[in-house]
């Protein structure tokens, strides 16, 4: 009875998942050299039901990030395809989000925004299309670790096709190619890991 | 009913069995790859596991198992790829200073010919790591390769002093591919070590930052595969035209995969563009990747009409691959100034009567200026 006791405490210990394992990346380096830790906040965003999405909304909720815009012609498309397969894998977990936002507030009004969530088949409150005026929207890529620009040519932007994890803290856990078969799957266990 | 239900289901199976096997034979050598080795590692066939160890100096990288069952030619064979961290537990500063790629036998002990390595490319996720240091203008601006490594070149440091700085949890990607240009026998199974090396923080390091500069090669993009001609010989025969095809400001399409006919050629690409140098800097470390038949490929300042390295490789005369292929390691450096243009030369000897496929590119290291200061800011904080 021992031996089996022993044996389960070994087995659950093995498989418990520290969320301490996912390392904190939220930090930047200040002109001075300091290095300085923030969270993720949010300021005159609103989502594509016309609602304003706060910081308040990311408390106690996991949640993944990324940049993108719905007449983007390149890398957006399969990102959305990769996006709508975490949403359904995450669909039962009140405390997870994917928030969008998008990099073209010029076209993307509320109204395309809403179409363009609707087309994802995804709950509104589980995907959020953020948008705001470009510089706001370039802040906040900067608390992402990341950018957007036009391309020379102006038929596209540059942006990422990396998501950012976040956790319950507004904290930077972990950035993910999501084009990437095998980064996808890094997501979903990072996810899983902090959702426990 | 259930029978009628049974026999329809078991047709259907068939017809898609049979669909697929169709799809699956008319894919590229390179595309069966990829579907093997996804097949092999889902359904556990071959080992599918990465063996992963780091310590206060290296971190090493042992891949799962790559099922070698053809000749693969360049971007052709069986890889794999995963991001990785130096030290997940710990956001040190450290400096990358080493590269290394070999093939290891599965009992991940024995090594194996490096014969079978194509290349292993090491990435960094520029987001990430510009916008910890406030270069956020750095994103995007270029490809975020680090280095590469490839038969004939399989390992290098950075010259003393000298290395990529990066902290230590910060995402790295790598991805490394099977070669085998000879062996056509039973299928057997390769695994690739990667090690690199990495030094503490210490305030006298010098930084480095990676550009890539690669020759590319003009193609007719109505009628890609049929090669140069009379009317225009300047034109390149692409090996594809996806993965290494690239539009220049002309709106002409080029290649940095292309066929090399048997016999001599010499081809050369002005690389200013690609350098994108904003300051003068001088360079410290340059890896080349070449593939087998090529002979030389220099580094030249056009301005000075100047040929500041000459990489030479070294063929085997016996079968097809490259032994060696040198490179370029200094402290002091060659200065490159933002007003110069730069242009690479490649002189190719194709001695096996048949066309190859050829690529050529660089992998330049130059004293990084502006991180440098990022770093004395830093350093006043220890």
């Amino acid at each position: 009875m021992r031996l089996r006791v022993f044996f389960l405490f070994l087995l659950v210990f093995n498989c418990e998942n520290n969320t301490e394992d996912l390392p904190v990346l939220s930090f930047t380096i200040s002109d001075s050299g300091e290095k300085v830790n923030y969270s993720i906040s949010y300021n005159n965003f609103t989502n594509q039901l016309g609602d304003s999405f706060t910081t308040q909304q990311l408390k106690n909720n996991i949640s993944i990030a990324n940049f993108f815009f719905t007449r983007c012609p390149s890398i957006c498309p399969p990102m959305r395809n990769e996006l709508i397969d975490v949403a359904n894998t995450f669909k039962n977990e009140e405390n997870f989000i994917i928030i969008s936002h998008t990099i073209d507030p010029k076209n993307d009004s509320i109204p395309i925004l809403k179409n363009y969530a609707i087309a994802t088949g995804i709950p509104n409150e589980k995907w959020q299309f953020l948008r705001s005026t470009v510089e706001n929207t370039k802040l906040q890529a900067k608390q992402f670790m990341t950018n957007f620009k036009p391309n020379e040519d102006g038929t596209d932007f540059y942006h990422s096709s990396y998501v950012a994890l976040i956790d319950r803290n507004q904290l930077i856990r972990g950035f993910y190619n999501i084009l990437i078969p095998e980064e996808v799957i890094r997501l979903k266990e990072d996810i899983s890991i902090l959702l426990k | 009913m259930k029978s009628k239900i049974l026999k329809y289901s078991v047709l259907l199976l068939l017809l898609v069995a049979i669909l697929g096997g169709i799809y699956y034979l008319k894919l590229s050598n390179r595309h069966k790859a990829i579907v093997k080795t996804h097949v092999y590692h889902k359904l556990g066939l071959v080992d599918n596991t990465w063996n992963i160890n780091s310590n206060q100096e290296q971190v090493s990288l042992i891949t799962p198992t790559m099922v070698i069952d053809n000749i693969y030619k360049s971007m052709e064979g069986p890889k794999v790829m995963r991001s990785f961290q130096l030290d997940a537990s710990k956001d040190d500063l450290v400096w990358i200073t080493s590269f290394e790629t070999k093939a290891l036998s599965t009992n991940e002990v024995d090594q194996l010919s490096n014969d079978y390595i194509c290349h292993t490319n090491v990435d960094f996720y520029d987001g990430e790591h510009y916008s910890r240091w406030q270069l956020d203008d750095r994103i995007g601006e270029q490809y975020p390769r680090l280095t590469s490594m490839s038969n004939g070149i399989e390992s290098y440091s950075f010259p003393d002093g000298f290395g990529f700085p990066v902290f230590s949890n910060e995402n790295l990607f790598l991805s490394t591919q099977i070669l085998n240009q000879n062996i056509k026998t039973e299928p057997f199974s390769v695994k690739h070590e990667v090690n690199i090396g990495f030094k503490q923080h210490d305030p006298s390091m010098k930084p480095l930052m990676s550009k890539t500069v690669f020759v590319m090669l003009p193609y007719d993009v109505k009628n890609p595969f049929q090669g140069p001609t009379e009317s225009n010989p300047n034109m390149c025969l692409p090996i594809e035209t996806k993965n290494h095809s690239y539009v220049n400001d002309e709106g002409e399409s080029l290649s940095g995969h292309w066929v090399v006919f048997p016999g001599r050629k010499t081809y050369s690409y002005d690389i200013t563009q690609q350098l994108q140098l904003k300051d003068s800097t001088t360079m410290h470390h340059i890896a080349t990747h070449l593939h087998p038949f090529a002979e030389t490929l220099s580094f030249r300042d056009k301005t000075l009409d100047s040929t500041l390295f000459i990489s030479k490789a070294e063929n085997y005369t016996d079968k097809i691959g490259l032994k060696k292929v040198s490179y370029f390691s200094s402290k002091k450096g060659v200065m490159l100034y933002p007003d110069h243009r730069y242009e690479l030369v490649l002189k190719t000897n194709n001695t096996s009567g048949i066309n190859q496929d050829m690529m050529a590119s660089m992998f330049v290291f130059l004293f990084d200026k502006e991180m440098d200061e990022k770093l004395k800011a830093y350093n006043s904080n220890l």
